[in-house]
């Protein structure tokens, strides 16, 4: 029964998710009907959340039932207001472009089929995994616990046990508060009710991906690449954990692939994919600490190069400087006053100002980092495939508008790399805690890079034979 | 001749050889007799080491170490060693396992019998669970007193035949769920032995050699003959070369999918289908279940006293089932608190006045057992 209170506790998320994204778009759509709707789910889980923050902090909310509800209702209020008054102008349907599929060969349908139940069981797997007890240390320490802490105490409380440091009480809380509403709904903690969230937040980087590949090629690539995604195993067990990398992963997907589509698009289509960026852009900096450090300072270069390079008239220029600033900001100068007000650390698992007062090189990280890629069974052969086709491609990967995605994920990857290897940091490295949840936020970005590279490079041979 | 005549024939010429094959046993061979010059090898704090032709002759008055770079390619699990030592000796055989610190090596102690002709001895490192036949160095330390002339060293291992098939066994042999897989799965892997095969979870990192590396070389094989057929043929294979990707990469999600299965799979086998007091969580045992019916004792409290055999993981553990009330150390203030959940502390009993005793002294006020759950986890509530 418990279960029934999810897609009643989701649905404000859902729906100013969608109202939101479906405004952002205005009279340009840009998003399969489908696709706005799980994009709204997942970006709508960051607003909502961070709605009920602000209003605790400023004092006008708290955690409790009513007024988490009431600060949905009059979020969905507003949004569903500016809907009714703009209903005209939203009401334009588009016909999205989307590549012409081929005829199904017999072979395709069965291995179609094969993998389809193939994946419905790894979700299963997935599922029944999440519904056990909390297992994993941040589950214990972080994630759930402060969300109990929210439920139990219908406030913002910052350390779970006075002086002891409990919990990472500089995280954003997204994801607690979240699972402290759905516990208000329940009348009491369910372990499986509040956990389902995370299966659900790893369906929506599976379906994501495969509408953004949908755009750019047949129905048979879009489904091969999100079987690419499916089957990384280290990215299946982060979508059967409770942990909040997997969730950061779609907003950074989000981000990332709006900014590719808008480059590559014309006129109103590509303000509208810009400023659905900007809006998820936004939402990152609300959703794990890494966003701010890692995910976008190479945004806004890659920002920047479009306006130089992207070929935007001047008021698309302002527009976007403008989108880009405004929603950004929004989020990341109440929340850095917050944590500036409460002396909370920025970084991640360490505070990275303590990071720099040890500067040293540290032998091993290089080649902890090298097992975890390459000879453990983590990313299954994904990097090989990976870094094999940026070579062979490599005019595709950095000479055409892959470059936003492909800059992107090098700039996040090499960008690190220095922080383990010469930081205090190389703990994390060296003992396989921290880096390989570095990758996972990148692994949708890398699979959809990974397999417009490989249809390119199998369509130019077939065209050549 | 029929096909079928063929057939039979080639059969039975197969099966009279196999035992043969699987059988050969695999040798790599130090030899130090006759040698021109010592390649490969390091002493330290040994008082003289010279090259003679009937070995490598060390002798020494203060403890020295004699050791050599070693690149074994194939699984070990006898090391012969023959010798002439005229005064006999005793040391130490070490190794340093891949992934060890450099300063760190396992170690066995060694004898060398007193002759003046040859002897040999035989380390059986079969028994011996930390022995890698990866290891990157392998030597002696020797007592001082000893004298020794080293003559040659033979690493012995399962031949041929057990080095394709226990490598495919070990393949789709599956680890369980662990507070690591969170951060690393460890992936397909190889082993060479039976006994390599049933001790390869057993210890961090496993006994095993990964098998990406074999299918990079089976991948880059194959890249290789698409280039050079390209340029013979004037054709593209490049379709067959991913089609080859294609099956590996099935393989391996079949691999690691049911690694994931199987974590799912015991989650019902040990923890849903069980009632309560039967319930194992993966590796924490009966802590879990322990802990979900010690929690609601502490409903409206703000603390409660935890004792457990070990900290991490029953600690945080607890405090999350328990939560909000918060758990506190039995050496720590205690004053006023009146529920005490002990695990696995079979050490911690109620004497006759009901107080409970550690180690000979009270540590709590008197009270009663309200839950016993197993022998040493119990709640305790004082009166």
């Amino acid at each position: 029964m418990s279960f029934l209170w999810l897609p009643i506790g989701l649905l404000p998320s859902i729906l100013s998710g969608w109202l939101l994204l479906r405004l952002v778009e205005g009279k340009s759509p840009v998003l399969f009907r489908w696709e706005r709707w799980i994009a709204g789910f997942v970006l709508g889980c960051v607003l909502t959340t961070y709605l009920i923050f602000l209003t605790e902090v400023i004092g006008i909310g708290s955690f409790s039932f009513l007024s988490m509800l009431l600060t949905q209702l009059v979020l969905f209020g507003v949004l569903g207001g500016l809907y009714w008054k703009n209903r005209s102008k939203l009401t334009a349907n588009c016909q999205l472009p989307t590549a012409n599929s081929s005829p199904w060969k017999p072979w395709q349908k069965i291995v179609t089929g094969i993998l389809g139940v193939w994946i419905l069981l790894k979700l299963i797997s997935g599922f029944i995994l999440l519904m056990g007890p909390a297992y994993y240390d941040d589950t214990i320490s972080n994630w759930n616990i402060r969300a109990k802490a929210f439920y139990h105490h219908q406030e913002l409380i910052l350390e779970l046990e006075p002086n002891s440091g409990t919990g990472i009480s500089s995280y954003p809380q997204a994801i607690p508060i979240q699972k402290a509403w759905l516990a208000h709904l329940n009348g009491g903690w369910h372990e499986g009710l509040v956990n389902s969230l995370h299966i659900l937040w790893y369906l929506a980087g599976l379906s994501l991906v495969f509408f953004a590949l949908r755009r750019l090629m047949d129905l048979q690539w879009s489904l091969m690449g999100t079987y690419i995604l499916a089957s990384i195993p280290l990215y299946l067990m982060h979508g059967s954990s409770v942990y909040g990398d997997c969730f950061l992963s779609v907003i950074v997907f989000l981000t990332l692939s709006w900014l590719f589509f808008a480059t590559r698009s014309k006129e109103s289509n590509r303000m509208s994919y810009i400023k659905l960026s900007a809006i998820a852009a936004g939402l990152l900096v609300y959703t794990k600490s890494e966003a701010m450090l890692l995910h976008l300072p190479p945004l806004a270069v890659l920002v920047i190069g479009l306006l130089i390079l992207g070929g935007l008239t001047a008021s698309q220029k302002r527009s976007t400087i403008a989108w880009y600033c405004i929603s950004v900001c929004a989020v990341l100068i109440p929340w850095t006053l917050f944590k500036l007000v409460n002396n909370l650390g920025f970084g991640n698992a360490k505070d990275v100002s303590g990071i720099t007062s040890d500067i040293e090189w540290h032998a091993g990280v290089l080649r902890a980092i090298g097992l975890n890629t390459f000879l453990e069974g983590n990313w299954a052969l994904l990097p090989a495939l990976f870094f094999g086709l940026l070579i062979f491609k490599w005019k595709s990967a950095f000479r055409t508008h892959l470059i936003i995605l492909t800059g992107f994920t090098l700039m996040v990857i090499l960008g690190q790399l220095p922080i383990y290897m010469f930081t205090g940091l190389h703990v994390e490295a060296l003992n396989q805690t921290g880096y390989a949840r570095g990758i996972i936020h990148l692994i949708p970005v890398v699979v959809v890079i990974t397999t417009i590279l490989l249809k390119d490079i199998l369509e130019k041979n077939k065209a050549r034979d | 001749m029929t096909i079928r005549s063929v057939f039979i024939t080639v059969l039975t010429a197969t099966s009279l050889m196999a035992p043969g094959v699987c059988s050969a046993a695999k040798t790599t061979t130090w030899n130090l007799m006759n040698l021109q010059k010592l390649e490969g090898w390091n002493t330290a704090n040994l008082t003289t080491v010279n090259l003679i032709p009937q070995g490598l002759a060390v002798s020494t008055q203060t403890q020295g170490q004699l050791v050599r770079i070693s690149d074994l390619r194939h699984n070990v699990d006898k090391i012969s060693i023959n010798y002439i030592s005229p005064t006999g000796a005793n040391g130490l055989f070490f190794w340093r396992a891949p992934g060890m610190e450099d300063e760190s090596v396992f170690q066995i102690p060694i004898s060398f019998t007193q002759s003046s002709t040859q002897q040999k001895v035989i380390l059986d490192m079969g028994d011996v669970s930390e022995w890698d036949a990866r290891s990157d160095r392998i030597g002696f330390v020797l007592d001082g007193g000893s004298q020794l002339i080293l003559q040659e060293m033979s690493f012995t291992g399962p031949g041929f035949i057990d080095s394709i098939v226990y490598p495919l066994k070990t393949m789709f042999k599956l680890d369980e769920i662990h507070a690591y897989s969170i951060n690393f799965l460890w992936g397909p892997l190889m082993t060479y032995s039976q006994e390599q095969l049933d001790s390869l979870y057993t210890q961090v990192p496993p006994n095993g050699d990964s098998w990406n590396k074999a299918l990079y070389y089976i991948l880059a094989f194959a890249l290789v003959l698409v280039i050079v057929l390209k340029k013979l043929k004037r054709k593209s294979f490049i379709t067959a070369f991913f089609m080859l990707f294609a099956a590996l990469w099935i393989c391996y999600d079949l691999r690691m999918g049911v690694e994931v299965i199987s974590f799912a799979k015991t989650d019902i086998r040990t923890w849903w289908s069980k009632s309560i007091e039967l319930k194992d969580f993966r590796d924490r045992s009966s802590f879990t279940a322990f802990a979900q019916t010690a929690a609601p004792f502490t409903q409206g409290k703000d603390h409660y006293v935890f004792v457990a055999s070990h900290g991490w993981p029953f600690w945080g553990s607890m405090k999350y089932e328990a939560y909000p009330a918060l758990p506190v150390a039995y050496d720590k203030d205690t004053e006023g608190i009146d529920t005490w959940i002990i695990y696995n502390r079979n050490d911690i009993k109620p004497n006759e006045e009901g107080r409970l005793m550690l180690d000979g002294k009270a540590i709590s006020p008197p009270g009663d057992i309200m839950m016993q759950f197993e022998p040493g986890a119990f709640v305790f509530v004082t009166r």
